[in-house]
């Protein structure tokens, strides 16, 4: 299975036809640190004799990814482009773990605090992908 | 009474799972786009450029302008739409759109299509409500024009308000007097809004009960008042419609409602259930109107003494006790049984008469005129006598009407209204306002307001039957008379009014489809 991917676009560009400003390789996120968590616009309400009903406009996913171990160059990557930057790129994501992301799917990425170990050159931190347009 | 919808709309409506979806389109630069289809189902995709339509067939002038999706920077959505209590006569509608501004989409000068346009008032506006389903419509909830945006731009956030054509309508500022002798109800509006600039297309009307042998504006005054006064003086409605259409019914109109009823409430639909409080009692009623007809010619007005005229211009107004179908002008000339004047060198008339040496330049308004005399003598002369003849419509008929719930009084003391309505022409329509009146408002338990699941459907004057054992008798009739819906991420609530009908809720004595059955006590209802 290939590499999780964070591909940095233009803002406005195809991911699949133009060129990216720059594709970023993750490693495999730890052992139970792949979730994928269901996120909706919802709400949940009683009537008078406790009828429940649903309402909801929208629905999407969110990915979280925990790394023990990225290397200090992908984390500067990731932190150069998602928050250090003066330009706005969209942010792309791809992995095939989960069907849901096996094609590029559009994403607003927040990326963690860099935890660094002593004597180690890898860091650890945590990846936060929701996806931008709802599924529904 | 509601608004026509799919079998699937319905459906989707109706579940318990409901996928909510919205449309807000604004004509930001107000230009017509004639290309617009309306809206397919199965066709047009939602979100998308076609028009959504209402059941009525015309096609509206706010059909036409070219519209640009804002949807997907919608934040929240509220409308309101009620009618003026308590007579009911006149609704109004209000939106406000919450749009986020991330992209500054919404910011002056900042996109290239719509920025110059985007702080401007009195753009067309068009919020539609519905369900996710490609076999579902979307319903237009509310048309109206835009308010000045509200930036916050530190939030990044724009909150827009908009007004439906009522208000419009209401504000309305008649430019000249108008008169009109037994007209219609009906008639009288049309003939405002083809004033105001509506076309036929644009306005659906009953026809009125209610002949009027004279009504009148002056310049100057607002078309609100006079259109609401027009309506509660014969029990009927004026509305803008979820599409745009004016809309006037009579009072049979909903009279006949009454026997259809549009929706079933119980205790497994309503989320909320409120009454009114004390203040909304209305036990005594008061009813003023003075009849006016047109009057034969007659002298409306005269000089009652000298007028001096120096040499050049005299301008002098002539003010009428009663607002006058026609104004004859008058002319230099002796007295005759028609509008004149005489005009003499001395004061008491004992002069030389040089009536012929004063021009006049005479304009006639509904309740004066103006009169600018030059004086072409060269000496100061004097106007001696002046009148002026005209058709005034006089009061021809007071009514006076006071009645009263004594149960109510003995109740909750003494809470008295007074009704000022000159359309009002009889004693029996008199009659029949204050029955409707005392009929509605007793107590506070003739009016409820509930909180519901919303259905972008619902409309004004909608006959809804309610059955819940909290209700002091368990079951209420009622027409809607407020609807206010909110649409945020998530949810979609309405919070709907509704008039009660006293008699027919301490009974059931009234025949209604789905729940009488026939050949039993229940009886139809008398409009």
């Amino acid at each position: 299975m290939d590499y999780p991917l964070i591909r940095v676009m233009t803002a406005g560009d195809n991911p699949d036809t133009d060129t990216p400003v720059e594709d970023i390789t993750l490693p495999y996120p730890d052992n139970g640190g792949g979730v994928l968590a269901p996120l909706s616009a919802s709400s949940e309400e009683e009537t008078l004799d406790f009828t429940r009903f649903k309402e909801i406009t929208g629905a999407k996913v969110k990915y979280v990814l925990k790394f023990s171990h990225l290397s200090v160059d992908t984390y500067n990557s990731l932190l150069n482009k998602l928050v250090l930057s003066n330009t706005a790129y969209d942010i792309y994501f791809k992995y095939a773990r989960w069907s849901q992301s096996s094609d590029w799917v559009q994403v607003i990425a927040n990326i963690g605090n860099q935890e660094v170990d002593n004597g180690l050159t890898d860091v650890s931190t945590t990846l936060d992908l929701t996806e931008v347009n709802s599924r529904i | 009474m509601s608004q026509t919808v799919s079998a699937k709309f319905t459906e989707l409506s109706e579940a318990n799972t409901r996928l909510l979806a919205y449309n807000a389109m604004i004509a930001w630069l107000k230009s017509f786009d004639d290309t617009i289809d309306f809206f397919t189902i199965g066709t047009s995709t939602i979100g998308g450029s076609d028009i959504i339509k209402g059941a009525e067939d015309n096609i509206f002038i706010f059909d036409q302008f070219k519209y640009y999706d804002e949807t997907d920077h919608l934040l929240q959505l509220e409308y309101e739409r009620s009618f003026e209590l308590p007579l009911s006569g006149l609704s109004k509608a209000l939106a406000t759109i919450n749009l986020h501004n991330f992209d500054n989409k919404y910011t002056y000068l900042h996109d290239a299509t719509i920025g110059s346009a985007v702080t401007l008032p009195k753009r067309p506006i068009k919020l539609s409500l519905g369900f996710k389903d490609k076999l579902a419509e979307l319903v237009q909830i509310f048309v109206g024009y835009t308010k000045p945006p509200i930036n916050d731009y530190k939030n990044r956030r724009v909150a827009i308000k908009a007004a439906d054509a009522m208000d419009y309508i209401y504000n309305y500022t008649f430019e000249s007097s108008t008169m009109w002798v037994d007209k219609r109800t009906d008639e009288i509006i049309a003939d405002v809004l083809e004033e105001i600039g509506f076309t036929a297309n644009q306005y659906s009307l009953d026809t009125g009960l209610n002949t009027i042998p004279y009504a009148w504006v002056d310049k100057g005054q607002k078309a609100g008042p006079f259109l609401k006064d027009l309506c509660e003086a014969e029990l009927a409605h004026i509305f803008v419609s979820e599409t745009g259409l004016v809309t006037f019914q009579n009072r049979s109109n909903w009279a006949s409602s009454q026997a259809l009823i549009t929706e079933k409430f119980d205790d497994s639909s309503i989320i909320d259930l409120t009454s009114e409080d004390e203040d909304k009692i209305i036990n005594i009623v008061e009813v003023n109107s003075q009849v006016r007809e047109v009057q034969d010619l007659q002298p409306i007005w005269n000089s009652q003494g000298t007028i001096e005229l120096a040499v050049g211009d005299t301008e002098v107004w002539a003010d009428f006790p009663d607002p006058a179908t026609t104004v004859n002008e008058m002319l230099g000339t002796n007295p005759i049984t028609d509008s004149y004047f005489t005009a003499n060198t001395a004061s008491d008339g004992s002069g030389v008469d040089v009536t012929s040496y004063i021009d006049l330049v005479f304009t006639s308004f509904a309740k004066s005129a103006k009169m600018v005399f030059t004086n072409n003598y060269g000496g100061t002369v004097y106007i001696t006598a002046a009148q002026i003849y005209g058709t005034p419509a006089k009061v021809v008929d007071t009514i006076y009407l006071k009645d009263q719930d004594d149960t109510s009084i003995g109740k909750y003391e003494e809470h008295p209204i007074e009704i000022n309505n000159n359309y009002i022409n009889t004693e029996a329509m008199a009659q029949d306002v204050i029955d409707s009146i005392l009929g509605t408002w007793p107590d506070g338990l003739n009016v409820l307001q509930l909180e519901v699941k919303g259905k972008p459907e619902r409309q004004l004057g909608d006959f809804v039957y309610l059955e819940s054992s909290r209700l002091p008798d368990g079951r209420f009739f009622g027409h809607i008379v407020g609807i206010a819906g909110k649409l945020e991420p998530g949810k979609f609530k309405q919070t709907i009014k509704l008039l009660g009908y006293y008699a027919i809720n301490k009974g059931n004595d009234i025949f209604t489809i789905g729940l009488s059955t026939i050949g039993g006590t229940d009886k139809i209802a008398a409009s």
